[in-house]
């Protein structure tokens, strides 16, 4: 059995009579390198903020390592809450920020930060404000790893890096995480690019769980069938479908196991091609709520 | 090692998949080391849990062994075996896909054979 790190219990919060998370639960592993996943809106960063002890809920409780990290002391230097854009100073020097990190945070690693900027170029002599938003994002992206905290959260931390650096930030956060073993939670909208160095994914929309999982479950969660239109017509008679997407030439439809279960077996002997899902696209056909909408209107005089 | 994530396959599949390759090609031999999870991991830029699971299914077919204490080992016979069971699985479906596209496009059994035969040729010259 694996220990759990971050008990959350039936979390709420609202906001001005709108609910960000409506009786969020779970229980997250500890040492697990997790993607949170969700779309815009479904409650990432308020999660996040309630994690790392910035925001109170307006109901249910997180418990971290058996800590509130609201009340405890104990645990704010071991949770790190970082995003794209902080708010520091923007005449601050990168040194400087670097400086305020390392008196916060016990277990900051300067020398592996310093090597990892030159990596990526980004120079400490600047100001925050002289930085692109890219730059600004890998800055606040490595600090954040280097402070290795037991519980690093982050939001959205590679927003407006080029596809290189994004890669090069991907293989360093695995090679850490492997290197000093901890409970790390990304939030990303890039999944497809993600989701080889995460071990687990944990779906949320408006403000609940969709599920917790291993990545390698998730990639054999569904399925997806094409084909001729009139023999998928028949086949989704049959069976339960999750999503189905009728075009004029061709068509597909989502349906729950692995490309190898019974049901995807049936589907291949009714002539039916059968592929998996991908966890990115997993995400999107668990949350979808209706059918697709036609976007012609958009057009219309 | 390359890992396909649009693939078919699923990536521990893949993984073991690739390890038997190398095992066949003979870079990993017969008696010794296997590739660790971490050197897996960091090579083909996965996480650590993925790869655990491509050495298990390796054990599971009985072409990777714990010895106590060690590293996980090539078994004595593993290139048999390895040949064994990609004679009886992956063959199968390759024939199997090769007979259905054959039959899609009107291709005989006759001439199936000829084109078989002439494909083993070129790959013996």
């Amino acid at each position: 059995m694996e220990s759990c790190a971050i008990k959350v219990r039936n979390l709420e919060k609202k906001y001005h009579k709108k609910y960000a998370l409506r009786g969020l639960n779970v229980d997250l592993h500890e040492n697990q390198l997790i993607g949170l996943i969700g779309a815009n809106g479904s409650g990432k960063t308020t999660f996040f903020k309630i994690c790392a002890g910035f925001e109170a809920p307006t109901a249910g409780a997180v418990e971290m390592y058996g800590l509130d990290p609201v009340r405890d002391i104990r645990m704010k230097e071991e949770i790190i809450y970082s995003m794209h854009d902080l708010p520091v100073g923007k005449n601050w020097k990168l040194k400087k920020i670097i400086t305020f990190y390392q008196t916060v945070y016990p277990h900051f690693d300067t020398t592996f930060c310093e090597k990892v900027l030159d990596l990526l170029e980004v120079p400490e002599t600047k100001k925050v404000k002289q930085l692109s938003q890219g730059m600004k994002s890998i800055f606040h992206y490595v600090c954040a790893l280097s402070a290795r905290c037991q519980v690093t959260l982050l939001d959205e931390p590679f927003i407006g890096m080029d596809i290189e650096k994004r890669k090069a930030c991907y293989e360093i956060l695995l090679r850490d995480y492997m290197e000093y073993p901890r409970t790390i939670i990304v939030s990303s909208h890039n999944l497809a690019e993600l989701e080889g160095v995460l071990s687990e994914m944990l779906l949320i929309d408006h403000g609940r769980v969709i599920f917790y999982q291993d990545m390698d479950s998730v990639r054999e969660m569904l399925f997806r069938a094409e084909g001729d239109m009139a023999l998928l017509e028949q086949f989704t008679k049959e069976e339960k479908y999750l999503y189905r997407q009728q075009k004029e030439i061709a068509g597909f439809a989502v349906f729950e196991g692995s490309v190898c279960c019974e049901t995807a077996k049936r589907a291949e002997r009714a002539g039916l091609t059968v592929s998996p899902v991908s966890p990115e696209d997993v995400s999107v056909y668990l949350t979808k709520k209706g059918e697709e909408r036609e976007l012609s209107c958009l057009w219309e005089k | 090692m390359k890992l396909n994530f649009n693939n078919v396959i699923p990536i521990y599949i893949q993984i073991a998949d690739a390890i038997e390759d190398d095992i066949l090609s003979g870079k990993l031999k017969e008696g010794e080391n296997c590739y660790s999870q971490i050197q897996l991991a960091k090579e083909l830029n996965i996480n650590p849990a993925t790869a655990a699971k491509g050495i298990r299914v390796l054990v599971e077919r009985g072409v990777l062994q714990k010895v106590r204490g060690q590293a996980m080992t090539v078994n004595q016979d593993a290139v048999s075996m390895i040949k064994q069971r990609k004679m009886d699985q992956m063959l199968s479906e390759l024939i199997q896909n090769l007979v259905s596209e054959a039959k899609k496009l009107d291709i005989g059994m006759n001439e199936l054979t000829v084109r078989l035969h002439q494909c083993y040729r070129e790959f013996d010259e």
